[in-house]
């Protein structure tokens, strides 16, 4: 297997003499053209470019410099492929990098980037995660360990200009409607920070101008966070550039879904192993935009789970929303905390374990008028004790004093 | 949105503004009816000091006309391409700034998002010297952006706006003008009228207003001013069709009536003048017509101080003086001299050394003089 992007977790990623690259833009060079059939390996800086240590200093979240992120690796170009055609790509294998077996999960403060509850959890706090080969476990969530659903949470193909300036133009008008909002509304380009990959001079800067920020998932793919797009899957992605320029990073070990606390899966650095081909002209023969994928057949498996229901009822003001299905989610999520504290967690801790296990969130109901009925279900095997409910009641199972690390 | 006829029905408002503002108010008005928009409005930018203000608006909240003024003109990142603002240009918004980019400004946060506008057409009708006068329509976010029809139909609405507003500017001088000399007249203390050479009134100041309210010496019969005693009607007469006939307006053209006001009250001297050509007289195409105007010295002016005037210009003795007001009060020469308690060869004595001191040769000749000194106005014309 030929490693076509190496990483140095020693370098940051702009001192690479290949570097990659953290903006979305048609002009960033390809690294690396390979035919129809290949097989790679890519190494990935984690999601943040190394700026989160192993360690119990929660202000590195805190002090995440967002619009650095995500460092991608690429974008390898494939012969033969056009606008048009379908990207098949297999995610042969997941992996750490040697030497680097652990992970990390973040809520991130309200004014930095925000997360899911944040108006529940608005401090930074940090959780880090061992990686024991299948297994996890984390000395800041005792009382859980699943095996690992690897996925890389960010993969797509390079946009078109036209696409490009589609994105801008649509995400400029949201953030248009309130631009003071925090949260923002979503992240416009930034040429401060922007890495553009091979690109230099006069060139980069114009182009990291009106670069999209990687964050949102697009039409090309991008930044999903689908956990069950994991190693063992295969994925079609539209191709609107000449030569597909296929991306990738973000690598979860694992993510509950919704990756709820933003930086809410356990992240880190790896390779990921990718055979490549094209369809010809198969977004017309299939009327495809967005990526479709099967998923892998290897996912850890779990015979049980805790399923806990939401309605789109605003937990503060009780107000009636109409069959919308992020406020019955995050209802879902706030009940399903609210459950496992009574086992002994904090709330930030219940929040990290269902924003990195494996959960199934699902829109359950989208119909029944005014409420949307989504749920959150919880593997119970994940834990090291009984949390299913019974006539005695919860009986705590998390050792006191543990906690996640908070920021000052 | 916009029928065929739009151009047509709005040139025809456009061109009503040229002389009523609330017309040019309409237009913007329709404007913004017509291309789905929340706010108009007719702003001038100086593109060297960086400075601006909202000239004409529908839509804007008041409350941001000062801080526009005072902070974000200079501030307005639309402002930031010059060339874009040529006369008769039309650009949208986000080809001199990208909506992600303005979405981060302070002008955008604080400025436009109040006024919950961001999407912008903006056409320049008119550049004067320094200053740009440009359209600016805006749309909210979530309204969709303007297209090339847009464009395509301010655009076509330019030429007749520029014009509109150059004739409008044009016109508010000329007011300013009129309207400053109308003050300054009315702050005279002579009575001014304005008149045509038939001696039609065209206009007249407050002093002369209140001296035809009197009945001194002329009144207005049928539109024309007429000297209010029979035997003086040709006179005058005569004297404003010569003026208006003159080659030429202003450089001490012109010639003075004296009309006799009857026994016991001195005669009124008028001072009848040509003037500019009047350009609105008759059908719009018709020869333009020179003015005369009629100057008197009022009802105010002291005559004492007149003859106090004459005294110290040309060196006359006290006994010089106290003839010359009695002549001046309607006085003959006889009666000058049984009212001064002096002979009647004295008074003509007398008389002589004034005719020589002022270089005058007659008694209606000196009154005139005097009549003219009495017109503080007319004071620079005596010799030094």
């Amino acid at each position: 297997m030929k490693t076509l992007f190496k990483i140095d977790l020693s370098k940051h990623p702009s001192e690479l003499a290949v570097k990659p690259h953290n903006r979305w833009h048609p002009d960033i060079p390809i690294v690396e053209w390979v035919k129809p059939g290949a097989e790679f390996r890519m190494e990935c800086y984690d999601w943040t470019g190394g700026q989160i240590s192993s360690n119990d200093d929660a202000n590195e979240i805190r002090d995440v410099i967002l619009p650095r992120v995500h460092y991608l690796s690429g974008p390898v170009g494939v012969e033969g492929a056009e606008a048009g055609d379908l990207l098949v790509v297999d995610l042969l294998d997941v992996g750490p990098l040697p030497g680097s077996e652990w992970g990390f999960t973040g809520i991130f403060a309200k004014e930095n980037g925000g997360g899911f509850l944040t108006e529940h959890y608005p401090r930074a706090c940090k959780a880090i995660w061992d990686l024991h080969g299948l297994y996890c476990t984390s000395r800041h969530v005792p009382g859980v360990r699943w095996a690992g659903l690897v996925h890389p949470g960010l993969i797509g193909c390079l946009p078109s200009r036209e696409l490009l300036e589609k994105w801008n133009k649509r995400e400029a008008e949201l953030i248009a409607t309130d631009p003071n909002r925090v949260p923002p509304l979503a992240a416009p380009p930034q040429a401060e920070h922007a890495l553009m990959g091979q690109m230099t001079g006069q060139a980069a800067g114009r182009a990291a101008k009106e670069a999209a920020r990687t964050v949102p998932p697009r039409e090309h793919g991008g930044n999903c966070d689908i956990k069950n797009l994991s190693r063992g899957s295969r994925v079609f992605f539209p191709v609107y550039q000449k030569g597909a320029g296929l991306s990738m990073g973000d690598i979860h070990w694992s993510q509950g879904d919704g990756e709820i606390t933003f930086c809410g899966a356990i992240e880190m650095a790896g390779w990921i192993d990718v055979h490549v081909d094209i369809i010809k002209g198969g977004m017309a023969k299939y009327g495809v935009t967005n990526p479709i994928f099967i998923p892998s057949p290897c996912e850890p498996k779990f015979g049980e789970y805790l399923v806990f229901e939401g309605i789109s009822v605003d937990e503060f003001t009780g107000k009636q929303y109409y069959l919308d299905a992020h406020v019955a989610y995050r209802r879902a999520c706030l009940n399903a905390i609210e459950y496992l504290k009574k086992f002994g967690y904090t709330g930030e801790q219940a929040y990290v374990i269902i924003g990195t296990a494996p959960c199934e969130g699902r829109i359950s109901g989208i119909v029944d008028i005014p409420n949307a009925c989504a749920t959150l279900a919880i593997p119970t095997g994940i834990f090291d004790f009984d949390i299913r409910p019974n006539a005695g009641g919860p009986v705590r199972g998390v050792p006191t004093g543990t906690d996640v690390a908070r920021a000052t | 949105m916009r029928a065929d006829t739009w151009l047509d029905e709005i040139a025809d408002l456009v061109y009503l503004g040229i002389g009523d503002e609330s017309e040019l108010v309409q237009v913007l008005a329709r404007i913004r009816r017509d291309f789905g928009a929340v706010a108009t409005a007719l702003i001038s930018h100086d593109f060297h000091t960086r400075k601006g203000s909202w000239t004409l608006e529908v839509g804007l909240d008041s409350l941001f006309r000062q801080s526009y003024i005072d902070y974000y003109a200079a501030r307005n990142p639309w402002l930031g391409y010059s060339p874009a603002y040529e006369t008769g240009r039309v650009h949208v918004g986000h080809s001199i700034i990208p909506g992600w980019e303005l979405v981060r400004t302070e002008f955008y946060s604080d400025y436009l998002r109040p006024q919950d506008c961001y999407h912008r057409l903006c056409g320049v009708p008119l550049r004067l010297g320094q200053e740009t006068i440009f359209l600016s329509v805006m749309r909210a976010p979530g309204q969709p952006e303007f297209d090339d029809r847009d464009v395509a139909d301010l655009r076509r609405l330019l030429p007749h706006l520029g014009r509109a507003l150059h004739l409008r500017r044009h016109l508010l001088r000329r007011c300013a003008t009129h309207s400053a000399l109308r003050d300054l007249l009315d702050a005279l203390p002579l009575a001014v009228w304005i008149v045509d050479r038939d001696g039609r009134l065209v206009t007249m100041n407050a002093a002369a207003d209140a001296q035809l309210a009197r009945g001194v010496g002329l009144r207005l019969v049928g539109g024309r001013l007429v000297a209010a005693g029979g035997a003086d009607l040709g006179v005058l007469r005569r004297e404003i069709h010569a003026a208006a006939l003159a080659p030429s307006a202003g450089g001490g053209a012109g010639g003075r009536v004296t009309l006799q006001r009857g026994q016991g009250h001195q005669p009124l001297v008028l001072h009848v003048a040509p003037l500019g050509a009047r350009t609105d007289a008759g059908g719009q195409l018709a020869e333009p017509e020179r003015l005369v105007a009629i100057i008197s010295p009022g009802l105010g002016s002291d005559d004492r101080d007149a003859v106090a005037d004459l005294a110290r210009a040309f060196g006359l003795t006290q006994a010089e003086s106290r003839l010359c007001a009695q002549l001046l009060s309607g006085a003959d020469l006889a009666a000058a001299a049984t009212r001064l308690g002096v002979s009647h060869s004295t008074v003509r004595t007398q008389l002589r050394h004034v005719f020589a001191k002022t270089g005058t040769h007659s008694q209606a000749a000196l009154m005139r003089l005097i009549g003219g000194l009495a017109a503080p106005g007319l004071r620079d014309v005596r010799p030094s």
